[in-house]
């Protein structure tokens, strides 16, 4: 069986931003599952945690939401992304990646490279 | 920005909490209802489908604790809610809560009583003269420890021997009867010496202070000093309040100046309307002796220390000097000591009386918060608070048992009981401290 991994702090954030803007509007259950199934179910979150980061990013202004109907035709709260939370994906996706690109170096570095 | 943008939406969903819990709800049973309709797609039970949802979704309580903390202003929300909690206490017990609340207004009432007085008796003995706190009482004092007053003729004799004080200055209460004959209205004055106002340092409002020589023969100089307050009640604040005759004690006195607007006299915390020289007494009191009778001790008398000079310097010139007046006037002196002291420790008033008061109630307060720190009873569980509950908690049970503390350490508990125990302040001994860190 696979270990689940803890999520990093921030990165759910990140992770719900891009969903948004790859799936538009979604409640936060569409949310939930597509993160889900992105990670394959490698994540150790609570969907639950979900609604708080949810709160956050739309104080913040980075998704706006609003009342919708759910595939089972049940009220539901629909967010989507904003132009500033565009914007903010935009920024942290460039640093998410310079991240992990100067950590990918560590690791492919052999031992030549340390003397 | 993003950060101001996030206290203003936490400010509207302060307002809008209601609506905002009932949002949260409604978002959590949709989610639960999508996770089961999708267990139950998978094959599982209806019960089953239900209980993995919410196993999936995690603590529902906890994270509607921890929305709450992201969502409005937690501090204020946790103190409305102690607040609601404390009222609805309170309508439990209606009869305990009564009892509580009087002794609270009592109790508030007597310290802002006692407060003012400290505030008045120990940085502002004399309102309206400045340096005040450099004033003493020149107290004569008989063997059987009682303050007797001083004599005309004592106060004359003791302005020169007494070299430490720069100016020494008496005074004596009397009640005046002010107006006409079956027209007078009682009002209370100062009978004072000619140096009065000019060594309290004092300017007059209008007009002119009594002047030294006015206050050197007898019955010669029918002059009176008003009050600021009398001036505007009786005259209106006009001008023509000087030169003007009032009828005191059936003898016409002339109105010569105007107090400053604060001074209320020098015998705190008495108020008086009136200032006439002391060489009025005979015609003002029924042709009384109090000007030649050594016997006659109706004079209070403050003096204020020479620059350089101190306490302990005037006391000994004082004890000298009335064990030389005891010598010469047996008959007057015999016995009669004295004592330099300052005015928060007036032998007449309530001073001591409020100092000691104060001790006591202090070390009652601290003995009460040490009992009840020894037997701690709260409603405020720790242990059993959630996870997202324990700060509000915790910072209740911090300010129940840190502030006071703070406060009132132990150690100065300890001195003030000490120094309760020991009796009054001495006449040498520091002010009262609460907290004396060593």
């Amino acid at each position: 069986m696979k270990q689940k991994t803890d999520v990093l702090q921030g990165t759910l954030a990140l992770m719900v931003l891009k969903t948004l803007d790859v799936l538009g509007p979604q409640h936060g259950y569409g949310i939930a599952r597509r993160i889900e199934q992105i990670s394959g179910d490698l994540l150790a979150v609570n969907q639950g945690t979900l609604y708080p980061v949810l709160l956050k990013l739309e104080q913040e202004g980075a998704i706006a939401s609003e009342w919708g109907a759910s595939e089972n035709n049940r009220r539901a709260r629909f967010y989507r992304l904003t132009r500033p939370g565009r914007k903010q994906l935009q920024a942290e996706t460039k640093d998410w990646e310079q991240t992990a690109a100067i950590i990918g170096r560590f690791f492919d570095a052999k031992a030549e490279d340390w003397s | 920005m993003k950060s101001l943008r996030r206290f203003l939406s936490r400010l509207g969903h302060f307002v809008t909490r209601r609506r905002d819990d009932e949002r949260l709800r409604e978002e959590i049973a949709e989610h639960l209802a999508l996770q089961t309709a999708e267990n139950l797609r998978a094959g599982l039970s209806p019960v089953a489908a239900h209980r993995q949802a919410m196993l999936k979704f995690g603590g529902v309580e906890a994270i509607k604790q921890d929305y709450r903390a992201q969502r409005g202003l937690p501090l204020i929300e946790n103190l409305l809610g102690d607040l609601r909690n404390a009222a609805r206490t309170i309508s439990r017990m209606p009869g305990l809560a009564t009892v509580i609340i009087v002794s609270l207004s009592i109790g508030i009432g007597v310290n802002t009583t006692i407060f003012s007085w400290i505030q008045m008796i120990l940085f502002q003995p004399l309102p309206a003269v400045s340096g005040a706190s450099n004033f003493l009482m020149v107290e004569p004092r008989s063997e059987t420890g009682g303050y007797p007053g001083a004599a005309w003729l004592e106060y004359r004799d003791l302005q020169t021997r007494m070299p430490a004080l720069r100016e020494v200055v008496a005074s004596e209460m009397v009640p005046f009867n002010v107006g006409a004959p079956g027209q007078t209205e009682r009002t209370h004055g100062q009978l004072v010496s000619g140096n009065y106002f000019s060594a309290l340092g004092l300017k007059p409002a209008i007009g002119r202070f009594i002047q030294l020589e006015e206050a050197e023969r007898s019955g010669t100089e029918p002059v009176v000093v008003i009050s600021y307050d009398y001036w505007q009640t009786r005259f209106r604040g006009a001008p023509t309040a000087l030169g003007q005759t009032l009828r005191v004690n059936d003898r016409d006195l002339i109105v010569i100046g105007v107090a400053p607007r604060d001074f209320q006299g020098t015998m705190v915390p008495l108020k008086f309307e009136l200032w006439v020289p002391a060489t009025m007494t005979p015609a003002l009191l029924g042709g009384v002796r109090d000007l030649e009778d050594r016997t006659s001790r109706a004079f209070s008398l403050i003096g204020m220390l020479k620059p350089g000079a101190t306490r302990q310097e005037a006391q000994a010139e004082f004890t000298t000097a009335m064990a030389q007046l005891a010598r010469d006037y047996p008959d007057a002196s015999a016995g009669i000591g004295g004592e330099i002291l300052p005015f928060w420790d007036s032998p007449r008033g309530p001073q001591r009386l409020i100092i000691s008061g104060l001790a006591i109630s202090k070390a009652l307060c601290c003995s009460c918060f040490w009992r009840s720190a020894a037997t701690p009873q709260t409603s405020c569980s720790l242990v059993e608070a959630p996870a997202s509950a324990r700060w509000p908690c915790a910072s209740r049970l911090a300010l129940d048992a840190g502030a006071l503390p703070a406060w009132c350490s132990p150690k100065t508990c300890s001195s003030l009981c000490s120094e309760q125990a020991s009796g009054l302040p001495s006449p040498s001994g520091a002010p009262l401290h609460c907290a004396s860190p060593q």
